[in-house]
């Protein structure tokens, strides 16, 4: 832990050495758009581009993503260039030809002043919904679950997350921190009674032994006992009537 | 939102705007639901809060639980405050003296400087349409004081100034419906929550600071100390009026209902009033008056969510 100080638009910041920019830039209020990047989730950020700064160091500049950046003495960044918004602009009209649905995405578009794409819009056959694969429901499933039930299938334009072979995961346990993750809420779960679907596979619900309500997935109940040791019986009620 | 649980609580922000260390009585909600609604509206944010349970723990002199900008009014004014500062800033921003900026521009209250005192700059405020979030933490009386009765007390509640006795039952009128009152502005956001259900708050809270105009959120927030009942049974209890569909969680998105948790079995209100000190009078006749109440409010709601569809 060595404190540093950083210029992020012409203001002089603390900052710990190695700490990503954006964060540094989020604690001093400064607004930096991100959509892949979590703070809790280290292997995250770098792939929606959407954090673009300018990052002027010994006498050269590069543009780079800011939620991956690290923070070194000597470092000045700019997030509102003329560059950094032109750049951002095409990320942007890219992102909205893939998922023009996206409310997200639209929002984001608005706010830098994007009425439309200019290019394709994904639409019909390769119709994807809402995803940008950004790969953050991966991350999630993998650091802060552990069960990494999900991964980025295939390559290039076709590249999305899922289970493998679309095939409904024996390694999932239906906690649904992916979808509570996901930037652009693209990934569906629905409860039903005591019916959990996501990922195409059907999650049935411990119920409550005293009030009946069906309250956490069997297969989450057998992740946690597990990996904490903790005992089964004390999954039989739900937090109210323990 | 509800359906999230133990993992996904590992990615809520843990950055801490409203602190530790405040000098709420043990095991408060409402105490909780502000950790909970300044953790979703973030740093950006600029608090106009109206004396209040809220406002007497949080910032003693010269001590402050806040890590935002922070203005303590008097009961009635919050809301006219902070549509002020909203013009102001605007104006600042406009002039080219401060940047451009996204600045969250909240007001918060109890339910007595929101139902009762504060009713009229609220009001104004909602019409005229500032970009702002009203946020009342509706304990159900005035707590700080000791528990006197507001126009947010509910039906056959036992408080200082409506004690239970031989010729009283409570708290004799009906709660007033402050949401109902606030979608009546015809403004973008309405919504109901509970700490209880923190993802639904949080993600409620997120949504009317991103609206643009004015939003509205009610929060029941369980006071044990006002409730009569156990520290450590209110977040229970905050569950118990949500599944009693005492107090259904709902949003109104542009006049549009929404109901955002279905109670997976309704529970009779018996299991929600049973066990509340302030309840513990009423007879069975009182309670089914109660009972009736709820099941017509409930269907109403239901019904303006099925519309909407």
């Amino acid at each position: 832990m060595e404190n540093i100080k950083i210029v992020i638009d012409g203001k002089e910041v603390e900052a710990i050495r190695d700490q990503s920019v954006l964060d540094v830039a989020r604690e001093n209020g400064i607004y930096i758009p991100a959509l892949c990047y979590h703070p809790e989730v280290e292997a995250s950020g770098g792939s929606c581009r959407v954090c673009l700064v300018e990052a002027h160091q010994n006498g050269r500049m590069r543009l780079v993503t800011s939620c991956n950046y690290p923070a070194r003495e000597g470092l000045e960044i700019k997030t509102d260039t003329d560059l950094v918004r032109r750049i951002r602009k095409g990320v942007v009209e890219l992102l909205l030809s893939r998922v023009p649905d996206s409310d997200v995405i639209r929002e984001l578009a608005t706010r830098d002043g994007i009425e439309d794409t200019r290019f394709f819009k994904d639409e019909g056959d390769n119709y994807r919904y809402k995803c940008i694969a950004c790969s953050l429901c991966t991350l999630v499933c993998e650091e802060v679950v552990g069960v990494s039930a999900i991964s980025m299938l295939n390559r290039g334009y076709e590249k999305e997350p899922g289970t493998p072979y679309h095939k409904a995961s024996q390694a999932c346990i239906g906690c649904g921190a992916c979808a509570y993750a996901c930037p652009t809420q693209a990934i569906a779960m629905t409860d039903e009674g005591a019916l959990r679907k996501i990922w195409g596979r059907e999650f049935s619900m411990v119920s409550c032994s005293v009030c009946g309500k069906p309250y956490i997935p069997e297969a989450q109940v057998d992740w946690i006992v597990k990996t904490t040791g903790k005992e089964r019986s004390f999954f039989d009620k739900c937090p109210d009537h323990r | 939102m509800d359906r999230f649980s133990v993992f996904s609580s590992r990615l809520v922000d843990k950055s801490e705007n409203f602190t530790s260390g405040h000098r709420a009585c043990q095991g408060c909600a409402e105490a909780l639901a502000v950790r909970h609604v300044m953790k979703a509206l973030g740093r950006d944010t600029i608090v106009a809060m109206s004396t209040g349970c809220m406002e007497i723990i949080s910032s003693p002199l010269p001590l402050t639980a806040w890590k935002v900008p922070w203005i303590h009014n008097a009961f009635e004014n919050s809301a006219a405050v902070i549509s002020g500062c909203e013009a102001g800033m605007k104006a600042m921003m406009r002039k080219g003296i401060i940047p451009q900026k996204k600045i969250n521009f909240v007001a918060m209250g109890g339910d007595g400087a929101t139902a009762d005192i504060g009713m009229g700059p609220l009001s104004g405020a909602l019409e005229r349409g500032h970009d702002m979030v009203y946020i009342c933490y509706d304990n159900e009386a005035y707590m700080n004081t000791g528990i006197q009765r507001s126009s947010s007390t509910p039906f056959g509640a036992s408080t200082t100034t409506s004690p239970a006795g031989k010729d009283s039952m409570g708290q004799h009128t009906q709660k007033k419906n402050m949401p109902q009152i606030a979608v009546a502005h015809d403004i973008p956001y309405v919504a109901t929550a509970c700490p209880s259900f923190p993802f639904d708050l949080i993600e409620k809270v997120k949504k009317a600071a991103e609206m643009p105009g004015a939003a509205y959120v009610h929060i029941l927030s369980v006071c044990p100390t006002g409730w009569r009942i156990q520290p450590q049974d209110a977040i229970k209890y905050g569950r118990l009026a949500i599944d009693s569909c005492v107090f259904p969680l709902y949003e109104v998105v542009n006049g549009e209902y929404r109901l955002t948790y279905t109670p997976y079995r309704k529970l009779p209100v018996t299991e929600y009033l049973k066990g509340q000190g302030r309840f513990r009078h009423l007879t069975d006749k009182e309670i089914q008056l109660i009972q009736d109440k709820v099941d017509r409010d409930y269907q109403k709601i239901l019904k303006r969510c099925e519309e909407g569809r």
